[in-house]
């Protein structure tokens, strides 16, 4: 069951696209600008295209009636249905046409078209649709390559409060005469200090400096010590233990026996060769 | 381990052996009968019940679909009779036909001119595929100028799809 | 109008549909009774019981035996179902039928009854 459960893909993913039907496009008459029946947006493709009008007609006329869209990123058209009355009489017709998804920017004018004796009435055209959401991915968070915005932090100026710079902070750090006198003595003492400090650090220093040089006359000993290398002769010299491995396993009597199972195997590939061999001569 | 070296070798090519899967289907004689509309009948006059638009009632619209063309006949029969009503007296007169409504291929414009009609039976041949739509007309007339009484009228057209 | 075009692909809310069209007679597990296999759906939502009757010819109807008469099949579902005929009836049988049965005291003003039949005597006319 875990092993299962383990290897089940999981397909959840949702259907980027939206659905919808236009209105009449042949309500004012008939021919249309599709940007004037689809709406305004991006990743529309057409997936039908439905339609119904009543022709009146004389029955023994010859009429064809073109339902169609120019194409308007080329010559042609992107969709034409034809409807042959000819011979028949004139009547209601309601038909739906799929259509493979074709983006809204190949659909130029649309029309009905008589070709022959008829005339139009109570035309209805109506375009299905879908729209992918995701053609822009800011659209949806649940589209691929959505990134979620940043918000916008505004961070308003605040007016900040020093303490240093209050009355009462600068009168209670006024300089009394008791710490005026003092700051003299200090002065004085200062001189013999900075004296004291520059004749120890001399000292220091020079014990620095002889650690220093003793280090690395003990590093160079250590080196020294470490490449030496002693009489290399004795691991050219050694000898090993050689000898020769004798042979262990023998036939003891010479012959390798046929395999009796295999004998009509052997006999069957046998005669088969020498067939063959026979063959080279005549 | 050579038996479980020679079982992974025979099973191997079966592993890399691909299938297609094949969906079949076939498209057979079928016809569909769908009620578009069910009817109402109006009451123009005291004496008259009618389906009629013009006489204030809904004209039953009958869906014909077929799948293959030239398979089945369609008969429609109008109402020669009240399936529910008040006790009438005297005769009812029922008048009534079937035509072509709508259709979804030009040539089933041609069904109204080859109908044939007999009692009132309304016959025809759907000789082509797909879906034709019949309106149902429908009549009832009282006696002599005689009102109908008052009450709940019904009546049922008969729809027959019969293969050929 | 713009409903009324875009219900053309859509299931229609009252259908009626019986296949094959031309079902076969078969030898039944009973000698000398012939069997005729048959599927009805019902899209129709005012219609739940249909009736089955086999007809020659003329419309007039021939004997026959069925699980059931009268059938109920829900509103949108499929119900398979068989009619058994006697062998020396085949030669008369032509229609087997299944007509939509209305409830009394529940119809419309003007409701339509269907009848969808299937041709059993072999090739086509």
């Amino acid at each position: 069951m875990a092993l299962c459960l383990a290897s089940w893909a999981s397909f959840s993913h949702s259907d980027p696209y939206t659905y919808s039907a236009t209105g009449n496009a042949a309500s004012s008459g008939l021919s249309w600008d599709m940007l004037n029946v689809m709406p305004d947006v991006v990743g529309l493709d057409v997936t039908g295209v439905f339609y119904r009008y009543t022709i009146g007609k004389d029955p023994a006329a010859d009429a064809l009636v073109h339902i169609q869209n120019e194409n308007a990123l080329g010559s042609g058209y992107i969709f034409r249905e034809t409807d042959d009355w000819s011979g028949i009489a004139g009547n209601t017709i309601t038909k739906g046409i799929p259509v493979s998804n074709i983006p809204l920017e190949y659909w130029g004018i649309g029309s009905i078209e008589v070709e022959g004796a008829g005339s139009i009435s109570d035309a209805s055209v109506v375009y299905s649709y879908r729209i992918d959401e995701c053609t822009n991915p800011q659209s949806n968070p649940s589209c691929n390559g959505y990134v979620p915005p940043v918000p916008i932090v505004t961070i308003d100026k605040q007016e900040t409060y020093d303490a240093l710079e209050d009355d009462a902070y600068r009168i209670a750090s006024e300089k009394t005469d008791q710490e005026y006198q003092e700051e003299e003595t200090a002065k004085e003492d200062q001189g013999d200090d900075k004296e004291r400090k520059a004749r120890l650090e001399r000292g220091l220093a020079a014990s620095k400096n002889a650690l220093a040089l003793t280090s690395g006359i003990s590093q160079d000993a250590i080196l020294a010590a470490m490449g030496y290398t002693d009489d290399m002769s004795v691991y050219y010299a050694t000898q090993l233990d050689g000898g020769a491995y004798a042979e262990t396993l023998t036939l003891v009597d010479g012959k390798l026996p046929e395999n009796q199972l295999g004998l009509r195997n052997g006999l069957a590939q046998q005669l088969l060769h020498e067939q063959l061999i026979d063959l080279q001569y005549d | 381990m050579k038996h479980l070296a020679v079982a992974v070798l025979a099973v191997l090519p079966h592993m890399a052996m691909a299938e297609g899967v094949p969906i079949e289907g076939n498209v057979q004689a079928k016809c569909v009968i769908r009620t578009d509309r069910a009817g109402v009948y109006g009451n123009p006059t005291a004496d008259k019940l009618s389906a009629l638009a013009a006489d204030g009632g809904v004209t039953p619209i009958i869906r014909y679909d077929v799948a293959l063309a030239g398979y089945y006949l369609a008969r429609i029969t109008y109402p020669t009779s009240f399936s529910t009503s008040p006790s009438l007296t005297d005769t009812v007169t029922w008048t009534g036909g079937a035509s072509v409504s709508s259709v979804s291929a030009a040539g089933m414009s041609a069904y109204d001119a080859a109908k044939v009609e007999y009692d009132a039976t309304t016959e025809f041949d759907l000789t082509v595929a797909g879906t034709t739509w019949f309106k149902v007309d429908s009549a009832a007339e009282y006696g002599y100028n005689k009102a109908f009484p008052a009450g709940l009228y019904r009546a049922i057209i008969q729809a027959d799809c019969i293969a050929q | 109008m713009k409903v009324a075009i875009a219900i053309l692909f859509a299931t229609g809310a009252g259908a009626h549909e019986m296949t094959p069209a031309y079902p076969e007679l078969h030898q039944s597990v009973v000698a000398q009774i012939m069997q005729a296999d048959l599927s009805l759906f019902n899209a129709r939502n005012d219609v739940e019981y249909y009736s089955i009757s086999v007809l020659d010819g003329e419309m007039n109807p021939i004997q026959f035996a069925s699980a059931q008469r009268v059938m109920h099949v829900p509103p949108g579902s499929r119900k398979d179902f068989e009619i058994y005929i006697k062998e020396v009836d085949v030669n008369r049988v032509v229609y087997v039928c299944t007509t939509s049965m209305l409830r009394a005291g529940e119809e419309n003003n003007a409701i339509v009854s269907s009848r969808i039949c299937s041709r059993l005597d072999g090739d086509r006319a």
